[in-house]
């Protein structure tokens, strides 16, 4: 079938590639399937979900390119979407990377800033009484809306931007490590008393560990609110990353381009998430079927 | 012998609204090492409290408590102390759970036979692995007595220990109990509110009477062991000790005897 005159020409027809692609890489499971049952019961309960979402992509195939019944500024064909992610791989390989830097930078500081700061206001009164109003006036105020400030106070983008990621992580993982530790029942204290567990130890040994799903609800919801402010915090200054990618080729109108940059922002954020879930169940493994989120 | 208790002048009073609650007023008693010693009495005469405060969870308001004519003052591992609830670390399996006190005093590399031992005594054999939910509340129950034993206390404290299990599983926990202070012979102090499991167990049943907390009265058990729960004797001391909790029916006399 033939494209609509309106849209512009394509390279190559890459979005067929990619149907062919993906139809070869059905056909490679069910074959394997064949031989293991787990992956082929695993097709069947998928099998529906997959041919939804190639349905969708159809529908809009013929919407976009097919028909041009979207405004074809905005809507650009599935062919153009799948091209920028083929022919421009390299810089946003190269702006991957750079975001991943900045993600991981801040995460990892925020994460760890943010399970001592909610240890100690967990254990200790003293910090409690002149920390914790500090974290609930800062905590809320969205991590972006420090941009001005930081913009002045750090030496670089980069370093302003971690610094706005971290943020965004410490205040959750924060609230909720703290939250857990106080939540800990007094229980295990007197067990672990009567054992001969003393200081440093209570809070290593029983505290922290008691707090542990508590403190990965407060991880994963700094997960969420790092990406936010990840992408945002690349709009203001920095010279690549993802979010600075669809920022400015939105700027050219390049519609295309953005919807690949937000395709890839799904596919590693998601896959980020199930890493963290999977950390999750592997370390709580003692509490499966105790509790669930 | 070790793991005698003194206990002299013991009052404790807890701050409430409206003042102060006294929970328990003058105790005096002594526990003579390697005897088996129930607390019984009504809600809130106290007697959890007074095991609390020997196991230096809580602190005396008044007078002292001694071990070994040392004065408790906190917490300490020769005082192994199980509660109702079992009160396992969830995130450790049963075997991590009852090595948790020999790694908390360093002492796991030289001792580390006597967690199997004890896991294999309290019959939890091939549930080293298991996570506390995933056994029943007898199962963790005896892992909660194999993780307060194998730090040899000198005395182990039972706060209803068997409160929360079925008839069955209690009674063989009984049993356990028992065998293990048979085998073992160290001090041990547990409140109940079962009047037959206290005469079953025990060399003598401290009575409580409530608000403000005091020992009522003493019984000595003096049946020879293993004991019967329903010959004379034993019927004898449930009707004295029902009596004095004012449980004894018509007959208000707790001496009448068969």
């Amino acid at each position: 079938m033939p494209n609509a005159p309106g849209h512009p020409r394509v390279a190559a027809h890459y979005f067929t590639y990619f149907l062919i692609i993906a139809g070869a890489l059905y056909l490679a499971a069910l074959a394997a399937s064949v031989f293991a049952a787990k992956l082929g019961e695993r097709l069947v309960y998928r099998g529906a979900f997959i041919s939804g979402v190639f349905i969708f992509l159809t529908v809009l195939n013929l919407a976009t390119s097919k028909f041009a019944l979207l405004p074809v500024l905005y809507f650009p064909s599935l062919d153009k979407v799948f091209g920028v992610i083929v022919e421009e791989r390299a810089l946003l390989a190269k702006c991957i990377s750079y975001s991943a830097r900045l993600l991981f930078i801040g995460y990892f500081l925020g994460a760890v800033a943010g399970v001592c700061t909610g240890i100690c206001i967990g254990f200790n009164k003293t910090v409690s009484y002149w920390v914790s109003p500090l974290v609930r006036v800062l905590g809320p105020i969205p991590s972006t809306a420090w941009v001005p400030l930081v913009l002045v106070v750090f030496p670089s983008a980069v370093s302003a931007s971690a610094f706005l990621v971290g943020l965004a992580v410490w205040f959750p993982t924060t609230v909720m490590t703290s939250s857990g530790v106080s939540n800990v029942p007094q229980a295990y204290f007197e067990v672990g008393s009567t054992l001969g567990a003393k200081g440093a130890r209570n809070i290593f040994s029983i505290g922290v560990p008691a707090a542990m799903p508590h403190i990965f609800l407060g991880l994963f919801n700094g997960t969420c609110a790092s990406f936010i402010t990840l992408v945002t915090a690349e709009m203001i200054g920095a010279k690549y990353g993802i979010g600075w990618y669809i920022n400015w080729q939105k700027d050219m109108l390049s519609y295309a381009n953005v919807y690949a940059g937000l395709f890839i922002i799904g596919v590693i954020f998601s896959i980020l998430i199930s890493g963290l879930f999977r950390l999750r169940d592997k370390m709580l493994v003692w509490q499966k079927g105790v509790i669930k989120w | 012998m070790v793991g005698e208790i003194g206990v002299r002048g013991v009052s404790k009073s807890f701050p409430l609204e409206g003042g102060d609650v006294e929970a328990l007023k003058g105790i005096d008693l002594n526990i003579a090492s390697g005897s088996f010693i129930s607390l019984i009495g009504p809600s809130g005469c106290g007697k959890s409290t007074l095991l609390r405060l020997v196991a230096g969870l809580v602190e005396a308001s008044e007078g002292e408590i001694t071990l070994d004519s040392r004065r408790i003052e906190g917490p300490g591992c020769e005082r192994g102390f199980v509660f109702q609830e079992h009160t396992l670390f969830p995130w450790l399996n049963i075997y991590q759970n009852v090595a948790f006190g020999l790694k908390m005093q360093g002492l796991y590399k030289e001792r580390k036979g006597d967690v199997d031992e004890w896991i294999e005594t309290v019959s939890l054999k091939g549930f080293e692995k298991s996570f506390p939910h995933q056994l029943s509340g007898g199962m963790c129950q005896r892992a909660s007595l194999a993780r307060a034993l194998v730090v040899k206390p000198k005395v182990l404290l039972l706060d209803e220990p068997l409160g929360a299990l079925d008839a069955f599983t209690r009674m063989n926990m009984q049993e356990e109990l028992l065998r293990i202070w048979a085998a073992h012979r160290m001090t041990m102090v547990m409140v109940t509110h079962d009047v037959d499991e206290a005469i079953y167990l025990s060399d003598r049943v401290v009575i409580f009477s409530p608000r403000p907390g005091r020992t009522d009265e003493i019984v000595d058990i003096e049946l020879s062991r293993p004991r019967a729960r329903n010959d004379e004797g034993f019927i004898f001391y449930r009707r004295k000790i029902l009596g004095h909790l004012n449980f004894g029916g018509i007959r208000k006399d707790p001496n009448y005897s068969i």
